[in-house]
């Protein structure tokens, strides 16, 4: 099976463009180049709106036949902040036309929130007059944010 | 030109925590040809969830 193991090279200075090296590989046959995203239009779309690649040229005369395995370790990558929604990967191989040969777009990573696991909110002092309900105080942060404190 | 349904074994990162950062491992099985002899080669592309 080959093996290719890619690290990114340092600290991204622009949206969507990251450089990767390869720190390992016993796929001497099958040679490889250019670990990196190009540039994408994300400065107006922003960043949660843009999504990123990683590109694998590969620079070989070998075929990669079908049925043959690929084993990845991509490091350097940063989880996305918050939980939520399923996040969805797409994997694809392009011929040297660039026509797509293989695809999956089915595969979801499930992230888990990290830093608040739990949070608890009082009332300050001048919201005493409000008649609240127990509904609204969960509006109250939004409202009148500079006057709930959480604990 | 129709593509193959590529199989994919493993799609495993370190950790699932929001905002962790993570190696992530993948293990896949082609089962369309690419890269031909005598071409110029081809390409895996990766695309990352919004977010990443």
């Amino acid at each position: 099976m080959p093996i290719l193991e890619i690290q990114m090279v340092e600290s991204p200075k622009e949206l969507g463009r990251l450089e990767f090296k390869v720190v390992g590989t016993n796929a001497s046959l099958y040679l490889t180049k250019n670990f990196h995203l190009p540039t994408v239009s994300c400065q107006t779309e922003g960043w949660l709106n843009c999504g990123s690649a990683i590109i694998l040229d590969m620079n070989g005369t070998v075929e990669w036949p079908s049925t043959t395995s690929i084993s990845f370790k991509l490091s350097g990558i940063r989880n996305r902040p918050f939980s939520g929604p399923p996040a969805t990967f797409r994997i694809l191989t392009m011929d040297f036309e660039n026509h797509v040969t293989d695809l999956n777009s089915t595969m979801q990573l499930h992230i888990l929130p990290n830093h608040i696991r739990s949070i608890t909110a009082r009332l300050g002092s001048d919201l005493t007059n409000l008649v609240m309900g127990s509904r609204s105080l969960f509006c109250l942060p939004i409202l009148y944010h500079r006057n709930v404190i959480f604990t | 030109m129709t593509a193959a349904h590529l199989q994919i074994g493993l799609l495993q990162p370190s950790s699932i925590s929001a905002g962790a950062d993570i190696a992530l491992e993948i293990k896949m099985t082609l089962h369309g040809s690419f890269n031909f002899g005598g071409t110029a080669g081809g390409r895996i592309v990766i695309e990352l969830p919004p977010g990443f």
